[in-house]
């Protein structure tokens, strides 16, 4: 889909409903209550021992709003690896077409049962719900958010407070069919569900976990078990994730566990300059695939929607170590 | 100009050490709120109390009263706010409706049913109902 595409449907609403437009860098152009516009971009420069490459890696345009007071909408277009520059193979491509990343509507009569259906972000734990390069601190994400699980969902989520207390929330979610658009999933699959816990133990510290099962489009059944711990108070975060997933009918003799954590801190020397840790280590029996790697990094946002980071990796295969750095906007 | 700096301070103080009511109109089914709903509800992870669907309202962002407010009751500066605000408008999250000023508020929560803001107590009378105060 061509991104003039996408474009005509918000300034056909734009003008419908502009009767105060206003823009705020990282809140987006507020046409209307129905209509809210933004998106982002970034681009990110890697290197390794025998890599080298630049790309504009995310191009993604998002249109939300409220319907009527108890039905919202979120529509996302993204297109991954807009531009790539591979410096040691001296090759570019480029790949302009924009994919659904989210288009789903919220039906919400309580805050106890907030219904929402269709593609949408899988609600487990932190750094899957905001995986974004220009909301997290680090360029790169851990292994972690990437291999364990369906990023995405197209299906229902029931979430919401929990009935005992509204320090608890909950989510129970379903998926039994393919995906609304597969260009950029982690995990193709076509059954997935999945039900988690987050809890406030006060302003600072908040935990949960969840358990769920997937299957992918090679019927492989998948199940796991999820924990995270959060702790954030200004100028320190922390936190930590980890999941345990294993493999239904692996062949033999592989093992059919895998497991993948990570633990990192954040520390903000003023607003706009941080320091960054972390440490992740994971195994996959299956795949026979396994690391530990340390990161250390750095995060600037001249305003909080900017963010210029830099990182340095260091794998258990020091081939593996590499430096990354990026620049991203929210608009 | 430093007499001018001078009343402008003393008028932030003055606004910042004012006592705050969180309010809503007279005539709403809403009674007491806890700090925690209060805090839930004007940073949008709630919109309903029961089964009633409440609107937050804010003042203008330079204006010293929600300054004051967002420091002592949602417990945030603006900085940290401002990081919130920008990661909900990923999720789809809009920040509350702002009015320009406390009477314009109190014309507001008169006007839009489920409406809730917060104004000086010394300015709390019959057309309201006070929900909390800090």
């Amino acid at each position: 889909m061509k991104l003039w595409h996408l474009c005509i449907p918000c300034i056909l609403s734009a003008t419908l409903f502009a009767d105060a437009p206003h823009y705020t860098l990282g809140y987006g152009w507020s046409l209307h209550e129905s209509l809210t516009l933004g998106g982002y971009v970034s681009s990110e420069y890697e290197t390794a021992e025998h890599e080298s490459q630049f790309k504009i890696d995310d191009v993604a345009l998002l249109a939300y709003g409220s319907l009527y007071p108890w039905m919202s909408y979120m529509v996302e277009f993204e297109s991954v690896n807009f531009y790539v520059r591979d410096f040691e193979n001296d090759t570019e491509s480029s790949d302009r077409a924009f994919h659904a990343e989210r288009v789903y509507i919220d039906l919400k009569y309580s805050d106890y049962a907030v219904v929402r259906i269709g593609k949408q972000i899988t609600p487990v734990g932190y750094w899957n719900l905001e995986p974004i390069n220009v909301l997290r601190d680090t360029t790169s994400s851990p292994f972690y958010a990437k291999e364990m699980f369906p990023r995405f969902l197209t299906g229902i989520d029931l979430g919401g407070y929990a009935f005992f207390g509204d320090e608890t929330t909950y989510h129970l979610f379903g998926q039994q069919n393919r995906d609304m658009d597969e260009a950029y999933i982690n995990i193709p699959n076509d059954h997935f569900f999945g039900f988690g816990l987050d809890h406030a133990l006060d302003a600072q510290w908040s935990l949960g976990g969840g358990i769920g099962e997937f299957e992918t489009l090679q019927n492989d059944l998948y199940r796991y078990a999820q924990a995270h711990l959060r702790y954030d108070a200004y100028p320190y975060k922390f936190q930590a994730e980890g999941i345990v997933r294993h493999l239904e009918d692996a062949p033999k003799p592989a093992r059919q566990n895998s497991w993948a954590l990570y633990a990192q801190g954040i520390y903000h020397m003023t607003f706009e300059h941080a320091l960054v840790a972390r440490l992740e280590a994971y195994e996959d029996d299956y795949r026979g695939a396994e690391d530990r790697v340390v990161l250390i990094g750095y995060s600037y946002r001249p305003v909080f929607p900017v963010s210029i980071k830099a990182e340095y990796q260091w794998h258990n295969d020091y081939h593996d170590n590499r430096f990354l750095t990026s620049f991203s906007v929210l608009f | 100009m430093l007499r001018f700096w001078m009343m402008l301070i003393a008028l932030w103080v003055a606004a910042a050490a004012e006592p705050i009511s969180v309010v809503t109109s007279a005539q709403s089914p809403l009674e007491r709120l806890s700090l925690r709903q209060i805090q839930d509800l004007f940073l949008g992870k709630r919109q309903y109390i029961d089964a009633y669907r409440v609107v937050p309202v804010n003042l203008l962002a330079e204006n010293p009263l929600r300054k004051s407010f967002e420091q002592n009751v949602l417990g945030m500066n603006r900085e940290v706010l401002n990081a919130y605000w920008v990661r909900q408008h990923f999720q789809g999250v809009a920040p509350p409706l702002t009015q320009s000023s406390v009477a314009a508020l109190m014309k507001f929560i008169g006007n839009v049913e489920g409406s809730i803001c917060y104004i000086p107590s010394s300015m709390v009378d019959a057309q309201v109902k006070v929900l909390y105060e800090f």
